[in-house]
């Protein structure tokens, strides 16, 4: 999260001249692309923005998901990841199932969130399933 | 009055999109066909060798989020003269794929929040701290598995980070 000057008195300097960081909100599997709600940004009581963050699912991280697959299980092979070697590239459970949702206080977004973790996998029983089933 | 500035800024940029991001999606068109086609001419090229995928706009302000293996950042422009971008600055920020959102909350038209996205692991929560992209050689098997530095920002989540100019 960056505060931005953008030329008024409420954020001095020209606009993008000064950029500052208030804060990082961590994400079990990070944040590849993210996306915000702006239902509540005119809110009267408390503006805020509600972002919605997609991960990667290239491979595994430290807090986003597990190595080891049950038997006979074939793993993931990720074959186009430019940032493995060729040797790593067949990475296990790389799925991550979940997004996560962060609440951005607009008045103070160095207070920012995080408000959930909806999980997103076709794998949830009684969910509609991927046609292929892969 | 603030919505009017939420609309796309109406340039054509033509820039190295990656393909596989979920916002490159293109849609081919028959080039054929007036109905479909009315014009899309390239204006501009950014002439940074980088990935650039995910894009912002605000106003008269357009915000490109890019990346490397080891850096990335965003590049800023002002869009007002389509055909010849003005580059404000390039912010740099380790967080890599950068996606940017904007937002201008006291509605004076320039925006004054911004969010980025960080899709790589890195060694603490600020832009210049070095990411640990590379996985651990020897991971021990059926376990969760750590980056190369165990002591990183994934070893301590939920440390804010400070207050600091960029």
């Amino acid at each position: 999260m960056f505060e931005v000057s953008d030329g008024s008195a409420d954020f001095p300097g020209d606009p993008f001249e000064v950029i500052e960081q208030v804060d990082a909100q961590y994400t079990d599997c990070g944040a590849h692309t993210i996306t915000a709600n702006t239902k509540f940004a005119d809110d009267p009581v408390n503006p805020r923005l509600v972002v919605y963050v997609a991960s990667y699912p290239l491979r595994p991280g430290p807090t986003c998901g597990q190595t080891g697959m049950p038997a006979g299980q074939e793993p993931y092979k990720n074959t186009s990841n430019q940032f493995e070697d060729a040797s790593d590239r067949e990475v296990e459970d790389p799925l991550h199932r979940v997004i996560q949702v962060l609440n951005v206080p607009l008045n103070n977004p160095a207070n920012t969130t995080e408000i959930a973790e909806p999980q997103i996998s076709y794998q949830i029983p009684g969910w509609p399933r991927d046609p292929d089933g892969k | 009055m603030r919505r009017a500035f939420r609309l796309l800024a109406v340039a054509a940029l033509a820039l190295g999109l990656h393909t596989g991001t979920a916002s490159a999606k293109v849609k081919v068109l028959a080039d054929d066909d007036p109905a479909q086609v009315f014009r899309m001419d390239k204006l501009f090229d950014d002439p940074w060798a980088a990935t650039h995928s995910d894009f912002a706009f605000w106003g008269h302000y357009a915000v490109l989020g890019w990346y490397t293996a080891t850096t990335g950042g965003v590049h800023i422009y002002d869009i007002a003269n389509p055909a010849s971008p003005q580059e404000i600055r390039n912010f740099p920020c380790n967080g890599n794929q950068n996606d940017p959102i904007l937002w201008d909350r006291n509605g004076n038209g320039a925006p004054d929040l911004m969010l980025l996205a960080v899709d790589r692991t890195m060694d603490g929560t600020d832009c210049d701290a070095p990411v640990s992209m590379q996985p651990n050689p020897n991971p021990p098997p059926a376990q969760i598995r750590f980056d190369a530095n165990p002591q990183g920002w994934a070893g301590r989540p939920g440390v804010r980070g400070e207050r600091r100019l960029c």
